[in-house]
């Protein structure tokens, strides 16, 4: 068991954080080339760039929608919170960069990362059950949807475990083990779903805003396409 | 003119004490032989041992160093001088010169060099003879070091007779052979023995020739090459000019001649 | 764009994307470490593939430029310029391989400075140095011909480059003809090593003529490619001529390699039946000998199956003889060998992935064939519209655009590489582990001797052994209560836990603290905070109190061990520091008092059965034991 779980935080982890960190750094470089390319051939090349960028800070702290659906926001913000504090900056996870990288920073207090991680399972369930109870938000999911924040509790489930050995029934390493490959899991999937707008969400308005800036032919090649050619709009 | 100095090795007289070894690592700082998967097997040599005492079978001892050779493979072989035989017979090393080809190990007939395979910034590792201590006056540190006399440093001239002269005069029970007195050219490191020491070298049968006139058999060929190279080529391309000139009077029916040859 | 054209690309990516990975571990992580060298075989795979299979794969320019324009023969100029741009790469292939080989890469032009002329090394190093010059000068019509250079000044350049061909094309044969020869001088050096059947004093005569045959056949292999990959029609009438010039070089090198082996007297050898003379034949028939015969015959010259076929034993057999040259028939002490990295293997192939993308690359911006009207246009870098044919289509779906297609090649094979990096542990820069065997003591003796009882173990039981100093232990390891870490009788034949259970490694530190029977002693899990004392903080080795708060007097006075620094708790040094540390201190305190005692110097007291035979010669044992010295 030793064995396994030096192999689940040694090689597999590195392949996992690598494959996320090359995932996303590819994520970049590809969203910044078609940028150039579409700016190249657009036709209205004036961005609105103050506008986008309320609208980013809008959408990376979305603290007006707590007036409108305040119980599902307030929800999804302690969600986002726990899980980005918890993983980064618990002393045992520190610890371990330390001892491969040489790199530590400040740590939690292990009495507040205990309540972090409850609220990140608490709140992933909710999440789901959330997405459940109203008819639109069950229509637009996908199965990702439901299954991504379940996933996300896996590993905090089993790190509280692992903090708490006297209130978890199941074998010590057993759990480190579920734990770290669960988490590894994740890092697999941060680039492929849509887990990416952990990196990829203050670019977004502006990506979507350039989709918009057609080519200044376009609209005589999609009347030509359609052999609508001359005629009125 | 520098005497020709000479390291003499008697291997009846070495007991095995490892003296030679320590001074060798004291004087030339080096660190502790850990083992790696690139020195294994091979002998005791490596980039952190220049000299070792191989234990051999019936209680006998055998230092193993580099040879110093007088016409030595390796400073031949290096492309950009940085070994170097010195008049006073220590074959030495620049490591601000090389750029780690490693051909010198490659040439050395008796698999001397070693290089620091675990650093990122690595030389080439071998005994120097302790050249500066020569240069002061002294002698090599393992010669200083060993209680027996079982290693003795001198002129060359002069160890070569007293070579011979342990021979002549204890002839039964020595090899009757002074070990670097002729092969590849000489060295500058003899051995007598009770026990044959072919093993010293990578192959026996080194034959007396110095190394480094096998490559220059070839590359004494590079001018001659060059002008015949260049005036050959220069010929037959004047001369099927020449002939497509001439052909470019009667057209169709040459150009398919000359394809043909 | 074509699905093999997009395939192989994709391929060349991923094969990119392992290069850029394995570069980095090759400067960070030293020779050693990524490499399967070692002391006895200093060239390996990096020097037969990247530099001496390079330069014969590159063969062609040469040999191509001297057909065409010293010779004339006009109907094969539409080779030449391909097979100098390959020549031109391969080269500068060759120039990045050796990066990678050199220990100290930053000193690659150290050459220039500190010119050897007796050193064929340095030869070599300068022709490859001009010859590559040399080949851009030749290759830069193709360049200037791009509309970009349409300008006055270059097409000045231009025009003068175009009249110097005639000197360039001197040049580069002359070059090439040293260098080509030279690759193989360089073994001249050493005749101890390279097996009889490979050496020989003109082995750079059979260097240069075998690198023409396999130049004129990478040129016919090089058409076959370009057939495949940017649909040429082939020139099957040309490339049969190629092949009859190859076949008679071929031929003619095979003769000359078996010639000179008979009058040398060697032949013998190569008929007595050892794996070497079955190499020998196996790689002079698949390079030269079966493909110079097969073409000898205008059936096989004549269909492009025939040629194909000759052409790829010819690179694979002459490959083959750079390689026995350079690491198979060279030769090492016995039992030490040498098998490429799969690093090495990796580099090797990213510098050709790269030269391949590069060739790929001109040839869709420049008129490399001459039979294109134009350049093959690039790939577009637009979005593709969906399409649901090709083998390939999950892995990599057709509507990807090739930044986002190539992009996940690279980015996949780094992310394949960096696991494989970091799953194998960089071998070799680690120390191999030397697990010890396990001592025993004899007849469990202890020998009250100057007030630090000792115990003689015999590790072999061989006769020879070092003394065991028990109460020190005892000490060490927590008083009474660490009894249980020896003697614990659940041992089938052994009364108390061997040496190496806890010096288990010879030279690396080993864990000496038992966990487990530290929760039993304090109590179970109550007794986690006696030694992890702070709940905030993580529960390791650094943070726990250390072993001397409680066990006090950890460290013997006049031990000369020193315990494994760093903070960690609980960490023995290793087998060898153990035993010396315990010994050496042993010794010298006696021989300071009794000058009869043997001195430290004496390592063969230990470590050479001919030297002072046994451990019943030991100070305090060879005199006979009182009865109350004895337990």
């Amino acid at each position: 068991m030793a064995t396994w779980l030096e192999w689940a935080r040694g090689p597999i982890f590195i392949g996992a954080f690598s494959f996320m960190v090359l995932g996303y750094l590819r994520h970049l470089l590809v969203t910044f080339f078609e940028i150039r390319r579409h700016l190249r051939r657009a036709g209205d090349r004036t961005i609105p760039t103050l506008q986008i960028f309320v609208a980013t800070l809008n959408w990376l702290f979305p603290l007006r929608k707590l007036k409108s659906q305040w119980l599902f926001s307030a929800t999804s913000i302690l969600f986002h919170i726990a899980i980005l504090v918890v993983p980064i900056f618990l002393a045992g996870h520190i610890v371990l960069w330390a001892r491969g990288t040489g790199l530590s920073w400040p740590a939690i207090p292990n009495h507040l990362a205990d309540v972090l991680t409850l609220v990140a399972i608490v709140t992933a369930v909710a999440l789901v059950i959330q997405r459940l109870s109203a008819r639109a938000t069950r229509n637009l999911s996908r199965f990702q949807d439901y299954a991504l924040p379940l996933l996300i509790a896996v590993p905090f489930v089993t790190g509280f475990g692992v903090m708490h050995p006297g209130v978890n029934p199941f074998s010590y390493d057993a759990t480190l083990l579920v734990h770290v490959m669960s988490a590894n899991l994740l890092l697999v999937l941060m680039p492929l779903s849509k887990l990416s707008h952990a990196v990829l969400l203050p670019g977004a308005q502006y990506v979507s805003e350039i989709g918009w800036h057609w080519p200044s032919d376009a609209g005589s090649k999609v009347a030509i396409a359609l052999n609508k050619e001359g005629e009125p709009v | 003119m520098t005497i020709r100095q000479a390291i003499l090795t008697d291997t009846t007289h070495c007991i095995g004490c490892n003296a030679c070894v320590d001074a060798c690592k004291k004087e030339n700082q080096l660190s502790k032989d850990l083992p790696r998967r690139w020195k294994r097997r091979i002998d005791d040599l490596s980039s952190t041992r220049f000299t070792t005492v191989l234990a051999k079978s019936g209680g006998r001892f055998v230092r193993q160093q580099c040879r110093h050779c007088l016409e030595p493979a390796c400073v031949s072989a290096c492309i950009v001088g940085a070994l170097t035989k010195t008049p006073q017979g220590p074959v030495i090393y620049d490591g601000d010169k090389c750029m780690g080809c490693r051909y010198c190990m490659v040439a050395c007939p008796y698999g001397i060099p070693r290089y620091d395979w675990e650093k990122p910034i690595p030389y080439v590792r071998k005994c120097t003879m302790c050249y500066s201590r020569i240069e002061a006056g002294g002698q090599p540190a393992c010669v200083d070091a060993c209680d027996q006399g079982a290693t003795v440093f001198g002129p060359r001239d002069q160890l070569r007779e007293e070579a011979h002269h342990r021979l002549k005069r204890n002839p039964k029970k020595y090899i009757d052979k002074v070990y670097g007195e002729t092969q590849v050219g000489g060295t500058s490191v003899l051995y007598v023995s009770d026990i044959p020491l072919d093993f010293l070298s990578l192959n026996p049968e080194l034959g007396d020739t110095p190394l480094p006139d096998l490559t220059w058999a070839a590359l004494s060929k590079v001018p001659p090459i060059i002008l015949g190279m260049g005036g050959l080529m220069a010929g037959v391309w004047w001369i099927t000019g020449r002939r497509q000139k001439l052909a470019g009077t009667v057209e169709t029916a040459t150009d398919k001649k000359e394809k043909k040859s | 764009m074509t699905t093999r054209q997009r395939t192989l690309k994709t391929v060349l990516w991923a094969l990119i994307g392992i290069f850029g990975v394995v570069t980095i571990a090759r400067f960070v992580g030293g020779l050693g470490a990524t490499t399967g060298l070692n002391d006895a075989t200093p060239w390996g795979f990096w020097i037969a593939f990247d530099v001496m299979a390079g330069v014969a794969l590159a063969a062609g320019g040469f040999v191509l430029a001297a057909a065409v324009y010293i010779f004339r023969l006009e109907q094969y100029k539409g080779f030449a310029r391909p097979a100098i741009l390959t020549a031109l790469l391969g080269y500068a292939a060759v120039a990045v391989g050796l990066l990678y080989d050199l220990g100290l890469p930053w000193h690659i032009w150290h050459p220039i400075v500190f010119p050897q002329p007796r050193s064929v090394l340095f030869e070599v190093a300068m022709c490859v140095m001009i010859y590559l010059t040399v080949l851009l000068f030749e290759f830069s019509p193709a360049i200037l011909e791009h509309r970009l250079f349409n300008r006055p000044l270059f097409r000045t350049v231009h025009r003068l480059i175009k009249k110097l061909t005639i000197v360039l094309v001197i040049a580069g044969i002359v070059l090439s003809t040293l260098h080509q020869s030279s690759l193989g001088s360089l073994f001249l050096i050493a005749p101890h090593r390279v097996h009889p059947l490979w050496y020989s004093p003109i082995i750079w005569i059979l260097f240069y003529i075998s690198a023409i045959g396999l130049g004129l056949m990478m040129v016919t292999l090089e058409s076959f490619f370009s057939a495949w990959y940017f649909g040429h029609p082939l020139k099957l009438k040309q490339l049969s001529g190629l092949g009859r010039a190859a076949g008679s070089v071929l031929l003619g090198y095979a003769a000359l390699r078996l010639g000179d082996l008979a009058t040398r007297g060697g032949l013998a050898q190569a008929f007595d039946g050892s794996g070497m003379a079955a190499l020998f034949w196996f790689e002079l028939s698949l390079g030269a000998l079966v493909p110079g015969l097969l073409l000898m015959f205008s059936r096989v010259r004549s269909s492009s199956a025939g040629l194909l076929v000759t052409a790829l034993m010819t690179v694979f057999g002459v490959i083959g003889y750079r390689f026995d040259v350079a690491i198979v028939a060279f030769g090492r002490p016995d039992g030490v060998s040498y098998f490429p990295s799969w690093i090495e293997i990796a580099v090797s192939l990213g510098v050709v992935a790269c030269a391949l993308m590069v060739f790929i690359w001109l040839v869709e911006r420049l008129r490399v064939y001459p039979e294109d009207e134009e350049p093959h246009s690039p790939e577009p870098t637009g979005a593709v519209a969906p399409r649901l044919a090709g083998s390939l289509r999950l892995l990599l779906p057709h509507s990807m655009s090739a930044p986002r297609r190539y992009s996940l090649a690279a980015m996949l094979g780094a992310v394949g590489a960096i696991f494989l990096l970091a799953d194998g542990d960089l071998f070799g820069a680690q120390l191999a582990a030397t697990p010890v065997s396990a001592p025993r003591t004899i007849e469990g003796k202890l020998i009250d001797h100057s007030a630090a009882r000792l115990m003689v173990v015999d590790g072999n039981r061989d006769g020879r052994g070092v003394l065991f100093a028990h109460d020190q232990h005892v000490e060490d390891l927590g008083d009474k209560e660490a009894c249980e870490m020896c003697h614990h009788q659940r041992l089938p034949f052994d009364s108390q836990s061997a040496c190496s259970d806890c010096h288990r490694d010879m030279y690396l530190a080993t864990d000496i603290f038992d966990h487990s029977s530290h929760i039993n002693h304090l109590e179970g899990r109550q007794g986690c905070s006696r030694c992890h004392r702070n709940a905030d903080q993580v529960k390791t080795r650094e943070t726990a109190t250390p072993c001397a708060d409680c066990h006090q007097g950890m460290i013997v006075t006049g031990s000369s061990i020193t315990p494994p620094t760093g903070g960690s708790t609980g960490l023995a040094v290793g087998y060898l520091d153990a035993m010396h540390g315990l010994c050496i201190s042993c010794h010298q305190r006696e021989s300071a008092a009794d000058a009869t005692e043997p001195s430290t110097g004496d390592c063969a007291l230990c470590h050479q059965k001919q030297a002072v035979a046994s451990w019943r010669h030991i100070g305090p044992y060879a005199a006979p034991a009182k009865p109350g010295d004895t337990k």
